[in-house]
């Protein structure tokens, strides 16, 4: 450089310079602490307005929905009635008919064969229905296809003969005869006609 | 927000005041990437007389043209015009720096004659060719124009920074714009509406310093300023010759040689004279030295050493962007380092 620069700005006046910017300065700082400050108190001012909001509708929501124990509660009871309710229809309903039983015995009955009665009771120990047939058979061969296929049933249980004496039905020789055996109030009716047990045994 | 951004951010711009005779000039700067300087603000006001304090009205229109540009609150050069400042040259014996800084002060109290509480007093050495001593350039500006100057820039909302001659702020930015000015016996004059500064340099070091009083404003046929604000009542001021002929400029052209003669001889005439200020685009005044001194003149066109929408009318601006300059420079020194 030819020439140094010459300052003449007096030390006091760069001083007083400095100053005054230093006191911009800080009072720029000081407004952008302050509204910084304002901005974060009203931040959290509302997010704790929120937070509270937020907690009084759990609150509610915790006072006024049902208990567990209530909810458990409720339903052993429901499950109680039902069960009472179970108990009473199987008390009072059967679950097999007696049609359903004279259906299965006549579709069963071979052509040579006819019934001339039937006693039909139902015990309560063990539950079961009791069955005690009267009928004709053309021959004892018939008789004995008839029993056959009665014992081959799995729904009737206990097929016996306990009669069977030569007759006269119409004026023709036949066999007159009287079986019994027992049907489980369990079985079911898979197609009519026909019986089986239930799975489960027999209560 | 320009205000907080101006007082938080680190400032860019390259700020400069000028309190010159004729106008109170402000102009900021920046530096593009390619080295131009682009004008982001220059605006004129009345002249501002620095012997009084600037008056509220002449203060309100600055301080709103300051706000208006958006420099609220950014550090600033300021430079005053050089007929407010007393100069001389002296030699004394070599000695530490501390030691010249006192007796530069005792120097130029005696040499002024002023009273030491009143004046800002600045030295600057020069190359000297006598063994065991040393040259200075001293300067003194009474306190008074310092603190007018001071405050009316703080009053209008900038920070001033420095505050310079503006015949050597211009000789700075003359230095970095102008090419050839560190080459070789030149010299340089800023004219100002009542000085002249001239400055001799040899190879880049300033050698001999020479003010002119006169109405330059006058012969350069720009706005006329009262003779009142000449402080320097030692001097006796140049009349220029009323001509519409490029002969008005005689009487500065002939005192430029008659100090040339007392410096220089023959083998160490300039080669040139570089000339700034306001009448530096005249043409006349240009040929008239070239003719007078015998020697190459040239002006250095401060106008175009920045660009902005605006083209400056002339060489009015050199103190300011030379004030400015300073600030590119250190800008793109840091930039460099």
């Amino acid at each position: 450089m030819i020439l140094p620069v010459m300052d003449f700005l007096p030390n006091e006046s760069r001083r007083a310079v400095n100053a005054v910017r230093a006191k911009r300065r800080i009072a720029l700082l000081g407004v952008l602490l302050l509204v910084f400050t304002v901005g974060v108190s009203v931040h959290s001012w509302n997010s704790a307005r929120r937070a509270d909001a937020d907690r009084a509708v759990g609150v509610m929501l915790v006072a006024n929905a049902p208990g567990v124990d209530e909810m458990l509660d409720g339903l052993a009871k429901e499950q109680a009635t039902l069960m009472h309710a179970l108990r009473v229809t199987d008390g009072l309903v059967p679950t097999i008919l007696a049609s359903s039983v004279v259906a299965t015995i006549t579709n069963m009955l071979p052509d040579h064969v006819t019934l001339t009665g039937m006693r039909l009771e139902i015990s309560d120990a063990p539950k079961q229905m009791m069955l005690v047939l009267n009928g004709v058979a053309a021959a004892n061969s018939d008789l004995a296809d008839f029993e056959h296929k009665l014992a081959a049933c799995s729904a009737f249980r206990g097929v016996t003969v306990s009669e069977s004496k030569v007759g006269e039905f119409m004026g023709k020789r036949v066999e007159e005869f009287t079986v019994s055996f027992q049907v489980p109030l369990c079985v079911q009716v898979c197609k009519p006609g026909t019986l089986h047990v239930a799975q489960g045994g027999v209560n | 927000m320009r205000h907080f951004q101006n007082i938080l951010t680190k400032q860019t711009t390259a700020i400069a005041v000028d309190f010159a005779a004729d106008a109170l000039r402000c102009i900021a700067i920046e530096q593009a990437v390619d080295g131009t300087w682009t004008r982001r603000v220059a605006f004129e006001l009345p002249a501002a007389p620095l012997d009084r304090s600037m008056d509220d009205s002449a203060l309100r229109e600055f301080s709103a043209k300051v706000a208006e540009s958006g420099l609220n609150g950014c550090k600033c050069r300021v430079t005053i015009a050089s007929n407010l400042f007393r100069m001389d040259m002296a030699q004394l014996p070599t000695m530490n720096e501390q030691e010249l800084a006192a007796s530069a002060r005792f120097e130029a109290i005696g040499r002024f004659g002023v009273n030491a509480a009143d004046v800002m007093i600045q030295h600057a050495s020069l190359p000297c060719k006598t063994p065991g001593r040393c040259a200075l350039l001293l300067l003194a500006v009474p306190m008074l124009i310092i603190r007018n100057a001071t405050q009316a820039v703080m009053a209008a909302g900038l920070s001033p920074c420095s505050i310079e001659n503006a015949a050597y702020a211009a000789l700075h930015g003359a230095e970095l714009r102008h090419a050839g000015l560190n080459t070789g016996m030149i010299a340089f004059m800023h004219i100002e509406p009542q000085q002249a500064v001239l400055l001799l340099m040899k190879d880049g070091q300033l050698q001999f310093v020479r003010t002119m009083q006169g109405d330059w404003a006058a012969a350069a046929n720009t706005q006329e300023t009262s003779s009142d604000h000449n402080t320097n009542s030692n001097s006796i001021p140049l009349e220029p010759i009323p001509s519409d002929s490029a002969w008005r400029w005689s009487s500065l052209a002939e005192e430029t040689l008659r100090f040339l003669r007392q410096v220089c001889d023959e083998s160490s005439w300039p080669t040139r004279i570089v000339v700034s200020g306001a009448p530096s685009s005249d043409r006349e005044l240009l040929d008239t030295l070239k003719g007078v001194c015998g020697m190459d003149s040239a002006s250095v066109d401060s106008a175009g050493w920045s660009t902005g929408n605006e083209k400056l009318k002339s060489d009015t601006w050199a103190a300011a962007l030379g004030a400015a300059s300073l600030d590119m420079q250190n800008k793109s020194t840091k930039k460099a380092a």
